[in-house]
């Protein structure tokens, strides 16, 4: 998803930059901007937050435990609900206003109506052009997007298929997942930061085991939001204006693609092994073995 | 205005060999150089602190290029497809390889990052260098301005030419040699006691290396890439450039032998950096105006003019260039001064009394 602005076209279709100003100032970069480091920040949260819950349930590094609890849950709460309003609410706007069969395929809205509902739960049969199973919430999407609960919202129906994300499935779901995991972080942090503030987040053994399985979530709803911006902005490379498949390079044959693809999907296994490996070797560490090896070494105590 | 941002492309690039050129260096030299745990530790300390620094050249370099030269980014990052992601992977090992190598320690572990270290640092110098080889001798260009080279083809300068030819492996291996040199004078700089005088030793040798090369590479360019040949023809004052890449040899050797060792070392680092700056701003004063030459038909060059963005652009972005350049500038210079002076082992740490990073 993008919105190109600040340029001109030269006469063989070439892009120039026409206005610095229109670039960085561009609505749609702003707020996807703080959307992401939103994202960005709320992973670190539920990190921190379930790490101190590991320990804390563990009952080893306690003291660094509550710190990691207590600044994961207070940042947490407030990038969980900024990352859906405003920042997420008015992405949705924006796609509805400038690319609305971007949004209709996110929706999985394949015929536009008043008072359109919203899809919860379901799955998108594009050859019949509806949804199998719907749980739906009447009326909900015209207001979340236009804030009136009978505005017509357009559908697939009311656009040229050749417009039309080519990966509806992926793009529905990949959204939906993105704002259903948004939805949850919320209630979850919530939930956290009403008991530390009534002190008992610490002993509640309930909510600490929530955190601590939370921990890949964030991940997700990061690369499934990733996922929603990139197929969602299909067929285009540049939104409007050039076709992804008027973007491919000429001469790289699709053998020399394979190659390369085959050769970083096998780098990352390797990174990811090792990732997850060195990650889990240093939680269990600990920083309390950390702090008591610079102290020996003389070097300054780590913040508490 | 194109001319301007050719020179700033150049300069970046000058920045990252010298920079990046360095900690490449010490990797290809840290398996030789340096023998005990507490040696290697010290040798990567050297540039732990600003190795990925000095990789941001490359991709500010990148950046710029896609900027200020678009046709040329396009047509090169296809054509070079394979080369690039094949970079990539390196400079990814090389990366994991010196962040990941103090997490665990193990008879297994140290020793497998500090071989993917020196490996992935030898292969990218000599990636780097056929990089420049490629440019020089030109590649296929259609008229469309794309093209696509294999990894190699029959190593042959024919009208079928691969990534990897001889003439490319000889440019790669001289890039190999430069920067070994590089390290070795960094480390003569950057450490003490037996891996700096194991590193002065190594430079002596690589010297030799670098000034075959150097004369047999010079030959083979101007008869490779006949506009070479007729930039200088066309302006004498050039010759400046290769003056000071032979300054910086004569340099090297003199700073370098052993009556000399106790003074020379920075002097010595410096005439690397002479010699590299030289032998960079010849290459770049003899293709231009060209930026990337066509093999076969010269019509299909990519010239400044051909690959230039819109006027407005390379205008504004002048101005922004010279702030960014500037922040990034007093960056280094407060980076490079804060980690200045030798980095010491525990051992010699003790010695001499003296506090290390």
């Amino acid at each position: 998803m993008q919105r190109p602005v600040g340029y001109s076209a030269g006469p063989q279709g070439q892009l120039f930059l026409a206005s610095l100003w229109g670039l960085l100032l561009n609505r749609w970069a702003l707020w996807q901007f703080a959307h992401t480091m939103l994202g960005a920040t709320q992973t670190a949260c539920f990190v921190m937050a379930s790490i101190g819950a590991f320990y804390l349930l563990g009952g080893r590094d306690v003291a660094y435990g509550r710190t990691f609890l207590r600044i994961g849950v207070v940042v947490g709460v407030l990038a969980a609900v900024l990352q859906i309003f405003p920042t997420g609410d008015e992405q949705g706007r924006m796609v509805a206003r400038d690319q609305p069969v971007t949004l209709a395929a996110m929706e999985g809205l394949f015929q536009g109506e008043r008072g359109a509902p919203i899809v919860i739960l379901g799955q998108p049969d594009v050859e019949r052009q509806r949804i199998d199973n719907p749980l739906i919430v009447p009326n909900a999407l015209s207001f979340l997007t236009y804030r009136a609960w009978t505005a017509e919202v357009r559908g697939l129906n009311q656009f040229p298929q050749s417009d039309w994300p080519d990966r509806i499935p992926l793009l529905y779901f990949s959204y939906h997942i993105m704002v259903g995991l948004g939805t949850i972080f919320i209630v979850i942090m919530l939930l956290a930061a009403w008991q530390l503030w009534r002190g008992r987040l610490y002993s509640s053994r309930a909510v600490l085991w929530l955190l601590l399985l939370s921990l890949p979530f964030p991940y997700i709803a990061n690369t499934a939001g990733w996922i929603t911006a990139e197929v969602g902005r299909q067929p285009w490379l540049i939104y409007g204006l050039q076709r992804t498949a008027a973007g491919v390079s000429p001469l790289v044959s699709a053998g020399n693609v394979w190659f390369t693809f085959l050769g970083f999907a096998g780098m990352y296994v390797v990174l990811g092994i090792l990732f997850l490996f060195l990650v889990a070797h240093e939680i269990d560490r600990g920083p309390e073995s950390l702090a008591a090896h610079s102290a020996n070494r003389g070097l300054a105590e780590p913040l508490r | 205005m194109s001319a301007i941002w050719f020179c700033l492309v150049a300069l970046m690039l000058a920045a990252y060999v010298l920079l990046d050129g360095f900690d490449l260096g010490v990797g290809i030299l840290h398996l030789g150089v340096a023998r005990t745990d507490a040696e290697r530790r010290a040798v990567i300390s050297t540039i732990g602190p600003v190795w990925d620094a000095n990789e941001v050249w490359l991709l500010a370099a990148g950046g710029t290029l896609y900027f200020a030269f678009p046709a040329l980014y396009a047509s090169g990052f296809s054509g070079f497809y394979l080369p690039l992601m094949m970079v990539l992977w390196l400079l990814m090992l090389r990366g994991i390889s010196l962040e990941f190598r103090s997490h665990v320690s193990g008879p297994v572990w140290t020793p497998l990052c500090d071989t993917v270290f020196c490996g992935s640092s030898a292969l990218l110098a000599i990636f780097f260098g056929a990089a420049l080889g490629n440019v020089v001798r030109g590649v296929p260009l259609d008229a469309s301005g794309s093209f696509f080279e294999p990894l190699w083809t029959n190593f042959r300068l024919g009208s079928d030419v691969g990534i990897l030819d001889w003439y490319t492996i000889l440019v790669g291996l001289t890039a190999y040699f430069a920067l070994a040199q590089h390290g070795s004078l960094w480390l003569t700089l950057k450490t003490a006691g037996a891996t700096a005088e194991r590193a002065r030793r190594l430079s002596r040798i690589s010297w030799v290396f670098v000034v075959v090369l150097t004369v047999l590479i010079t030959y083979c360019s101007f008869q490779v890439q006949p506009h070479i040949r007729a930039s200088f023809a066309a302006h004498p004052w050039g010759l400046a450039f290769p003056a000071l890449a032979l300054a910086g040899l004569a340099g090297m050797r003199r700073w370098t032998s052993p009556k000399l060792a106790s003074v020379g070392e920075f002097r010595a680092f410096l005439s690397s950096c002479a010699y590299l700056v030289g032998m960079l701003t010849s290459v770049t004063f003899g293709l231009f105006p060209l930026v990337l030459p066509a093999r076969g038909n010269p019509a299909f060059s990519l010239t400044i003019e051909n690959a230039k963005a819109g006027d407005y652009g390379l205008k504004v972005g002048l101005i922004w260039w010279v702030i960014g350049i500037a922040l990034a500038s007093a960056y280094f210079i407060f980076v490079y001064r804060y980690f200045a002076g030798k980095t010491l082992t525990a051992d010699q740490e003790q010695d001499s009394g003296r506090e290390s990073y």
